[in-house]
């Protein structure tokens, strides 16, 4: 394998956002969203710490930082797909993808299981403020995984028929810059929902 | 070059650190984990998203995000209910 991977750069396009700059907007909305509902947990928690720190033991924290090491990972895979089709191997980047989806695929199905066993447990949205933050939060940014499969799919598909090339290959990178968002809000709400108390 | 991979391997160890945090003294936990989601943020702003190359004020409004977020986070991890 060779690993002399090149990070995203749009040397061809110096100073320019990689990918479609519509893309970059609707990041810039998302992450307003997810900051305002992350604010919102902080403040919400700062008016009941005993009952926000007593409900995080019930979380499983490990099944939280596997869940961060899969989507890092998947990222990681991504940054390989761009470097892929930027010399112009269109079917390694589509295998790149592939691996990066299913590594998003595993993270959907842990969090299944973390969420089923805690309904198992009898435990809500309407449980108490943790537990509707923790799973409305979990479950929203859970939609926003599904959606980064759909669009990494495509790209895929795509890259896979040749669709993109090293001169052209813009698709891939604005795929790739929302699949990096979904991973960035993570790496917030994971310490944040999980670990700090 | 080797430098996505050694990246991609310094977000797995902030991860590891930042999970360990919770075990802690309490005064510890919070500005350690802040400290290496800052950290794991930048990284993947900078080098994965590309946004290090990115002229103008594009270039800082997901970092600008980042450092607010947390300033505000860790300020109202500070407030007493009481």
């Amino acid at each position: 394998m060779n690993i002399a991977i090149a990070l995203p750069t749009p040397q061809d396009r110096p100073g320019t956002l990689p990918g479609d700059l519509a893309m970059w907007f609707f990041i810039f909305a998302e992450l307003l969203v997810f900051g305002v509902l992350f604010l919102a947990y902080a403040f919400a928690r700062a008016r009941n710490v005993e009952l926000f720190d007593a409900s995080q033991h019930n979380l499983d924290r490990l099944s939280g930082a596997i869940n961060t090491a899969l989507l890092i990972t998947s990222s990681y895979f991504v940054v390989r797909a761009v470097d892929r089709i930027r010399h112009g191997a269109s079917r390694a980047c589509a295998a790149w993808l592939a691996a990066a989806m299913a590594l998003g695929a595993a993270f959907l199905a842990l969090k299944l299981v973390e969420f089923g066993g805690k309904f198992a447990a009898g435990i809500t949205m309407s449980t108490n403020t943790f537990f509707m933050f923790y799973i409305g939060l979990g479950f929203f940014h859970f939609m926003h995984v599904v959606l980064g499969m759909v669009i990494l799919g495509y790209v895929a598909v795509k890259a896979w028929q040749g669709g993109y090339s090293a001169a052209d290959h813009t698709g891939v990178e604005t795929g790739a810059s929302y699949w990096h968002m979904v991973d960035l809000v993570w790496i917030v709400l994971f310490p944040l929902i999980y670990v700090m108390h | 070059m080797k430098q996505a991979t050694a990246l991609w391997l310094l977000l797995l160890a902030l991860t590891a650190l930042t999970t360990q945090a919770s075990t802690l003294a309490a005064g510890m936990i919070v500005p350690l984990a802040l400290a290496a989601t800052f950290i794991k943020g930048q990284v993947v702003i900078d080098h994965f998203m590309a946004l290090r190359h990115v002229a103008g004020i594009l270039r800082w409004l997901v970092p600008a995000w980042l450092m607010l977020l947390l300033g505000l986070i860790a300020y109202a991890f500070t407030l007493n209910p009481n």
